[in-house]
């Protein structure tokens, strides 16, 4: 397993540039100086929550807010170890099936309730509760989860009905994030506009469209064992904000006007390499990689030999070299570098072959074209819907590009593939629409290998909550799994996950792009100490403070 | 842009531009002027018709060992980043700018004759209903309108069409209007009735061509205000989607690779100011003869 420097500890790089050059009175510059207390800090990310309480739903820009209010059970480092954090000990029975959690005490949610085991039980229920409608949390816990119990006023009992070795670096993620029982009883519209938690900071304010404004947590201490400090954040205030546009967001971070942003847009690397006032950070999530899902419920996508002749044709890492420049990797393995357990030799399965994949097309029985030089068999040309997200900021423009380039390339063995824009809403009322499309793109950041058992199993099938979009498993794949996560012999599991990522490759029910990164563009004159923790990427801003002169 | 109705000439105003001398219509600078944005016009037309002729690539096929290639002899304008040849690309995006440009001035016309004619020949009740009518327009922005129908009736280049068509209706509403209610009064008319014509027959013989002259050099210089417009639906994502060869969508690929690679940007973005700027400079060269003519 291969990780990246996750902690970027940035002295306060020349300490006399702080208010150099730039010629904007950036937040927080005119505090005084020998602290790190105070100031308002500004956040810019892409992408906008739907809900701010990350149980419902579960897509990525909740998890990466919801870091800053709600604390976890456990917090997940980088080596994979897992170290306190609202629980401060724990103990599993031998079996695996039971795990009892200890909790820290004098803990307090925002809203002034005590921090509790029967709280704890109350966000399990609520995860489990399908009015919630989580399609993340859930799925991590619906296969092994029995009961959470109180057992007395500061332990809680999680007991499950087969053994879940990931279970713990699975609670560190902000999907399981605590929030205080009475929050989540107000009902989930008014949770979503700001849950309470017990973390550094509390919502204040949602202005839609524009950013989420939250205040310090004066009384926090409940930081993770793993945090940089102990205590309240150091800064005051923080907005985070949302600018959709990649081209306003580096500029907002070129001018000053924001500290830090999400997702450094790849053609803007060149401008921030170049820019000694800002520093990048970049982590390869635990995933499945960004990927092009096949729907085997289409006639064509049911034949394995024409999944794998798109794959041959696709030329999967010259598309991704040529719309991220290189900034991201290619990856063609079905899970990330970043992934426990991932087996280098799956790591570029198929290569770019037209021939291969022609021959494959022919033996199929597509061997008829038609006036636009499209393949067809009985009459029906090989033509595959690919609807994707037009909404401003949710396709991002080398994703754009990346969807261009494989249809160019598809076109060229004689496959249609239609583009098809829509929007959020209509997107999401497709979802469970097997009909609806035959291609889409997307990807599943989880830290375990497991992540495999949630895309692809025919429970996640049965389920039919959007998340096998592949429409596609394998008995064989679903014991594999099963029994990987049963055991927590390391040799074991490396095992069993590899023959896992050799079956998926082998079925080809979906072509593997690029690994999901985590990247941050930092003002390293104006802010420091800002992390990003590795269970989801999420970004940590409890422990950043603004560099002023004289410090 | 700033706005979308065509810059209209005042219909009644009393004094014509003064007339040109013989001596200034013959100089070589002026047939130059003529002839630089005619062959600009007929390059883009000649795009429009047959843009295999003189684009040397598909504009759709991409090479991705050549993404962000800098303009070259094999590439005169570079690539983009799928390695497409921007060159092209702007060839092919003339038919559909064109298409557009056409067909939205088009369909402001149509709309704009039935709305005109009510008006000045309906009497006063439908005049002052047509007024209002027009005036509603009027005070919409007409992005806002085109946009209001592309949300609603999805995106094509018939929806771009209609969506520019209407905004640009009004401007030329009021026009056919103010025309028809001076040529009902002149005297050919008065001629045609006394000597019995049918109704239908004025209508269509005498009243529609005479109030429809004017309109020649609006025609031209509407076009290339609906290209613009097309252009800037194509950038705001609301028009054809790419990688459909667009100008405005182009620009709109182009502009987040603008550190690296200028002329995804450039070359379109040119291409949209000289033949917008070409029609212009036809349409006026055109009200100035028209005028003339109307003098002499």
């Amino acid at each position: 397993m291969r990780r990246r420097p996750v902690l970027i500890a940035l002295a306060a790089a020349g300490a006399g540039t702080v208010l150099g050059g730039c010629g904007t009175a950036a937040p927080g510059a005119d505090l005084p100086p020998g602290t790190r207390d105070g100031g308002h800090l500004v956040f810019a990310t892409d992408r906008e929550p739907t809900c701010l309480d990350p149980h419902n739903s579960g897509d990525m820009p909740q998890t990466y807010i919801a870091r800053q209010y709600l604390d976890s059970l456990v917090s997940m480092k980088v080596d994979g170890s897992v170290v306190p954090w609202l629980a401060e000990s724990w103990e599993i029975s031998e079996d695996g099936l039971l795990y009892d959690f200890t909790l820290k005490p004098g803990v307090f949610f925002t809203d002034g309730d005590p921090l509790t085991a029967e709280a704890v039980v109350a966000n399990f229920t609520h995860i489990m509760d399908p009015k919630t409608q989580s399609s993340t949390a859930l799925l991590y816990l619906s296969p092994y989860f029995v009961s959470a119990t109180a057992l007395s006023e500061l332990v809680v009992r999680v007991e499950l009905k087969r053994p879940y070795s990931p279970l713990l670096q699975v609670l560190a993620q902000a999907f399981f994030g605590i929030e205080s029982p009475r929050s989540m009883a107000r009902g989930l519209s008014e949770n979503c506009e700001g849950p309470v938690g017990t973390g550094p900071f509390i919502i204040t304010e949602w202005k839609r469209n524009q950013e989420v404004v939250m205040v310090r947590n004066e009384n926090y201490n409940s930081a993770p064992a793993d945090a940089l400090h102990q205590g309240p954040a150091y800064v005051e205030s923080l907005t985070w904000r949302f600018l959709k546009d990649n081209t306003a967001r580096f500029g907002a971070l070129q001018s000053g006007k924001v500290h830090a942003i999400f997702n450094l847009p790849p053609e803007s690397v060149p401008a921030a390499t170049a820019d000694d006032k800002i520093t990048t950070d970049d982590f390869i999530h635990s995933c499945i990689p960004f990927a092009f899902d096949l729907n085997t419920t289409h006639p064509a996508l049911a034949d394995i030999r024409v999944r794998r002749a798109l794959v041959h044709a696709a030329d999967a890492e010259g598309i991704v070299r040529s719309a991220y420049a290189g900034v991201f990797p290619y990856e063609g393995n079905a899970i990330s570098t970043g992934t426990p357990f991932y087996d280098p030799a799956y790591s570029l399965p198929y290569p770019y072959d037209e021939q291969t994949a022609n021959a494959l097309l022919d033996d199929a029985g597509w061997t008829g074209r038609d006036e636009e030089g499209y393949r067809t068999k009985d009459g029906q040309r090989l033509s595959l819907r690919l609807p994707y997200n037009s909404d401003p900021g949710e396709t991002p423009p080398a994703d754009q590009t990346i969807l261009q380039n494989f249809q160019a390339m598809q076109k060229r063995v004689g496959v249609e593939i239609q583009l098809l824009p829509k929007d959020s809403a209509s997107l999401t009322a497709i979802r469970r629409d097997p009909l609806a499309f035959d291609i889409r793109a997307g990807y599943w950041n989880s830290p375990t290998a497991g992540v495999m058992y949630i895309k692809f199993s025919q429970e996640t099938y049965e389920l039919d909550n959007g998340q096998n979009v592949s429409y596609a498993f394998d008995a064989e794949l679903d014991e594999i799994l099963l029994d990987a996560a049963a055991t927590t012999d390391p040799d074991l599991q490396q095992r069993l996950y590899s023959q896992a990522q050799d079956l998926l490759t082998a079925q080809a029910w979906h072509i593997p792009l690029y690994p999901i990164q985590t990247r941050l563009a930092i003002r390293s004159d104006l802010v420091s100490d800002i992390w990003i923790e590795p269970s989801e990427g999420e970004p940590v801003l409890h422990d950043a403070y603004l560099n002023r002169e004289g410090l | 842009m700033t706005t979308l109705a065509p810059p209209l000439p005042e219909v009644e105003k009393p004094a014509a531009p003064p007339l040109r001398t013989a001596r200034s219509s013959r100089s070589p600078l002026r047939h130059l002027g003529v002839a630089l944005p005619g062959a600009v016009v007929g390059a883009v037309v000649l795009a429009a018709l047959a843009p295999g002729l003189l684009a040397p690539q598909d504009p759709l096929e991409i090479s991705l060992s050549e993404s962000f290639a800098p303009p070259s002899a094999e590439h005169l304008f570079g690539t983009d980043q799928s390695g497409r040849d921007v060159f092209s690309r702007v060839i092919h995006g003339a038919r559909q700018s064109l298409l557009i440009g056409l067909g939205a001035t088009a369909i402001g016309l149509l709309g704009a004759m039935v709305l005109g004619l009510a008006g000045g020949l309906g009497g006063r009740l439908a005049d002052g209903a047509v007024t209002r009518v027009i005036e509603i327009l009027y005070a919409f922005p007409g992005i806002l309108l085109a946009l209001i129908l592309i949300a609603v009736y999805g995106n094509s280049a018939l929806t771009q069409m209609v969506a520019v068509g209407l905004a640009t209706m009004p401007g030329y509403a009021r026009m056919v209007r103010s025309q028809v209610l001076v040529v009902r009064r002149s005297a050919y008319v008065e001629a045609a009735r006394t000597l019995g014509h049918p109704p239908a027959r004025i209508l269509l013989r005498t009243l529609l061509p005479n109030a429809f002259r004017p309109l020649t050099v609006l025609i031209t210089l509407g076009v290339g205000q609906a290209v613009v417009w097309a252009a800037a639906l194509g950038f705001l994502g609301m028009g054809v989607q790419p990688p459909t060869a667009e100008w405005g969508a182009m620009l709109n690929a182009g502009r987040h690779y603008i550190q690296q690679a200028w002329w995804m940007d450039f070359f379109p973005g040119v291409t949209i100011v000289l033949f917008t700027l070409s029609l212009t400079v036809l349409g006026r060269r055109l009200q100035q003869s028209t005028d003339a003519g109307a003098l002499r």
